[in-house]
């Protein structure tokens, strides 16, 4: 017997070399949304240093390294109800635990020191613009644990009504001639009819989005009297059954589902034609035939809450609607260029973006 | 490349195993010994040459000192302990040496400011420079004859699995394996065994333990509440031990395997009455090194009582500061010698006896504490430390306050930890040595916990992006 319990651990330790040679059999990778040590290669130069790298390439790659991943995540799911990477709370819902134990403190720490900065340079950045001609919009995106703190593990404190942020957007609302879209006073209306974010995944559902955007487009609506396609638009909801980011972060061989709710396109889009697109944008929406409801042209810079709007119909209200992400665009390279129909900048961030916050507190010291 | 990596666990150790069980005999020594050179060149880079140098030297010089005799004797010796020490101190203590003096220079307003290079560590300088040390010593004092190979002394030297973290291996401990080694199913069998222990113990419960510690240790320490002191200071406890002797473990196994009768490093430390006893158990190839060519050849206790303690005060002085080149390391070997004096003087003077469950929580508590300082990153975060642990502190411990550490697995993880560190194994080993059953289910646990641990190796190297970041 003991011969053969040799040749099992040996057999074992030896899989993984074996997969990688063979590439048999195949194996199912996780997503770690980063790219993966790449092989080194040797040359003279890097000799010494070569041994080390192919060490580190191996641990990032080696074979049934996305199946074990899975097997360990699985043991603490299954057998602790834990997760090293998100908070498992009640009811199924699931919270990032770096969102909540570092990027959160982060944000606050931050703005008890910077308060005053980002709030000049909004009120700088404000002034430029309308010299300009431009409407600033501004919204911040709030994270699920400010709505359904009761989901939270019983174990977390609550988040605080005193928190920096919430001090900082009373700040933001009195600064003249911003709009400033309260997101988190639009949301929690809605989720006294239905939820606003999702289980397994850390964004705002499209129904969330979808009030949101109609804030804005209604405050923006009563600024040029107008009434443009999505204003009255009633919202139809659907649901889709699906594992979200947090779930898929985990990961795990079965991860959580839920039944997602998704807006339905119930609107008339024959109307709307993507143009040809122009850097610093990912994309620009414009009108076939204009009847002359529309609202002025709209530059969005935001993320992927941002992109929800978008889905739930934001860009189709607008003359033009020019997108920009913050991963592809510099804020101040868009406020430099911006295209002369420009009537409104809307800035949209989550409210764990410390650098969104330090970005408009860089516009107070910029000449 | 540590052998928590899998780069060690899935290439580098099977390759090695698989050419160590097809070679004849007679080649293994130099396999081993090339092998070895190269897990050190992987980890360390250039600095391969100069342990390769201390090999060379050290191999030569014992020759010299062998054939010489009377002052050229000693002369040899002092000049080949000191050659030894000479890059242990350069790489490991120059830069502390230098920082400290500029520190006293500035308390005492000297104009005196030395600019202080970085020196990086060489890896396992400490470990392979006590072996050197250990070999020359006994040489000379003719306990063991000098190799006359110098393939089976580096063998002896490089060996890969007692390299980087010991345990510290005597040159005479594994002299009669040397040439003669026989491959044997059943050390084989229990060597592999115990690495994937040791692994579990590593990976498993150390690491977990670490989590919470690593945790706590980060907070300011003028803010930790006592809860979170305690707490810190007990999952550092078990993180360290779990850490070390998973390492030894592992290194005792693969000795094992290849047919090598490594020592004993740890015996359950948690369990001793006493601080005297719980260096009898703690890296205990360390402490008899230091018994054997300091505390003894100092005079050891066969000198007047006050002798006595000053020799185990220098012990522990040299102890804490082999352990790193920092304050804390020295007042923490300080702290245990002064400890350990006074036992001394409780147990024979005042006739004091150990009090079962009692003294060992307090030798536990006593332990704790010391490795607040060990792990603090100075002498000002010890001291907060400790007294946020006896209530000093004005932070409020709430479960809030922990919840950032806290998650079920840890917590079984270290609990099971805890239990095992003091589990007294020794009643099963009738019981396990008697029922035939046990062999098979050993072998499925062992199988099973491979298994386990190389999915927490696997998750360890799991480091996901959050895609919404800019």
């Amino acid at each position: 017997m003991k011969r053969i319990f040799i040749l099992i651990i040996i057999i074992l330790l030896s899989l993984p070399v074996v997969q990688m040679a063979f590439d048999f059999p195949k194996v199912v990778r996780v997503d770690e949304n980063r790219k993966l040590k790449e092989k080194p290669s040797f040359t003279l130069q890097n000799s010494d240093i070569y041994p080390k790298d192919l060490t580190v390439w191996f641990n990032d790659n080696f074979g049934f390294r996305d199946l074990l991943i899975k097997i360990k995540t699985q043991i603490d799911y299954s057998l602790f109800n834990s997760s090293s990477k998100v908070y498992i709370g009640k009811e199924g819902w699931l919270f990032y635990r770096s969102v909540i134990d570092v990027e959160q403190p982060l944000v606050e720490k931050y703005l008890s020191l910077n308060s005053d900065e980002v709030v000049m340079g909004v009120e700088r950045l404000t002034r430029k613009l309308e010299n300009r001609k431009v409407q600033l919009i501004l919204t911040i995106a709030p994270m699920k644990n400010i709505f359904y703190d009761s989901m939270l593990p019983s174990d977390l404190s609550v988040p605080s009504i005193d928190r920096q942020i919430n001090l900082l957007e009373k700040r933001l609302k009195k600064i003249p001639n911003l709009i400033y879209i309260d997101s988190i006073e639009i949301l929690k209306n809605a989720m006294k009819q239905r939820p606003v974010f999702h289980k397994t995944d850390f964004h705002w559902n499209d129904p969330a989005a979808f009030e949101v955007s109609q804030g804005i487009i209604n405050r923006l609506s009563k600024i040029e009297k107008k009434s443009p396609p999505l204003l009255n638009q009633k919202l139809q909801i659907e649901t889709v059954e699906l594992s979200g980011g947090e779930a898929m972060y985990m990961p795990i061989f079965f991860p959580p589902k839920e039944k997602a709710l998704m807006v339905k396109r119930n609107w008339d889009e024959t109307n709307n034609i993507l143009l040809p697109n122009i850097k610093p944008f990912i994309g620009i929406v414009g009108i076939k035939k204009p009847n002359g409801n529309e609202l002025g042209a709209m530059v969005a810079i935001g993320d992927s809450f941002l992109d929800g709007m978008i889905r739930a119909g934001l860009p189709l209200s607008f003359k033009k609607f020019y997108h920009a992400s913050w991963n592809s665009s510099q804020l101040d390279e868009i406020i430099d260029d911006l295209p002369i129909d420009t009537k409104y900048l809307l800035i949209e961030f989550v409210e764990v973006s410390q650098q969104g916050f330090s970005i408009l507190a860089k516009e107070a010291k910029r000449k | 490349m540590l052998f928590s990596s899998p780069s060690f666990i899935f290439g580098f150790l099977p390759i090695f195993l698989l050419g160590y069980f097809l070679l004849p005999s007679t080649s293994r020594n130099f396999y081993i010994l090339i092998a070895s050179l190269i897990f050190y060149f992987i980890e360390g880079g250039a600095s391969l040459v100069v342990f390769i140098a201390s090999i060379i030297f050290n191999f030569y010089f014992a020759l010299l000192i062998n054939k010489s005799s009377g002052n050229l004797n000693k002369f040899l010796l002092v000049i080949g302990i000191s050659v030894n020490l000479l890059p242990l101190f350069f790489y490991k203590y120059w830069m502390f040496f230098l920082q400290s003096t500029n520190e006293l220079s500035t308390s005492f307003n000297l104009n005196i400011h030395y600019n202080v290079p970085q020196v990086v560590l060489l890896a396992g300088i400490s470990f392979y420079t006590f072996h050197a040390i250990s070999y020359l010593l006994d040489v000379n004092s003719k306990k063991v004859k000098p190799s006359i190979s110098l393939i089976n002394f580096g063998m002896y030297m490089a060996n890969f699995p007692q390299l980087i973290a010991g345990p510290i291996v005597r040159y005479a401990e594994i002299l009669n394996k040397i040439e003669v080694r026989t491959l044997n199913y059943s050390n084989i069998y229990s060597g592999l065994a115990l690495f994937i222990v040791g692994l579990a113990q590593k990976v498993i419960f150390a690491d977990s333990a670490g989590v919470i510690a690593d945790g706590i240790f980060a907070l300011p320490a003028s803010e930790i509440s006592l809860g979170q002191a305690w707490l810190g200071a007990f999952t550092y406890g078990i993180q360290i031990y779990f850490d070390f002797s998973g390492y030894s473990n592992m290194a005792i196994g693969l000795g094992r395997v290849m047919g090598f009768d490594f020592p004993q490093n740890f015996n359950q430390p948690y369990r001793s009455h006493s601080i005297t006893e719980f260096w009898r158990r703690w890296h205990m190839t360390l402490s008899r090194w230091f018994r054997d060519y300091v505390y003894i050849p100092l005079g050891g206790n066969k000198k007047s009582k006050s002798r006595t303690l000053t020799n185990l005060l220098i012990v522990f002085f040299l102890c804490g500061i082999w352990h790193g080149a920092s304050y804390t390391f020295i007042i923490w070997g300080l702290y245990h010698g002064t400890l350990l004096i006074f036992e001394k003087i409780l147990f024979s003077q005042f006739k004091l006896k150990a009090v079962p469950v009692l003294s060992q929580i307090l030798t536990f508590i006593l332990v704790l504490i010391g490795w607040v300082i060990f792990r603090s990153e100075s002498l000002e975060q010890s001291f907060e430390f400790i007294e946020a642990m006896f209530g000093f502190s004005h932070t409020v411990t709430s479960l809030a306050s922990f919840s950032a550490f806290l998650r079920a697995d840890l917590l079984i993880y270290i609990a099971l930890g805890a239990l095992v560190s003091i589990f007294p194994f020794e009643y099963l080993k009738e019981f396990m040595r008697t029922n035939p059953m046990i062999d098979l289910f050993k072998f499925i646990g062992i199988v099973f916990l491979l298994i386990v641990v190389s999915s927490f190796i696997a998750s360890n190297g799991f480091n996901p992006f959050i895609y919404f970041k800019f």
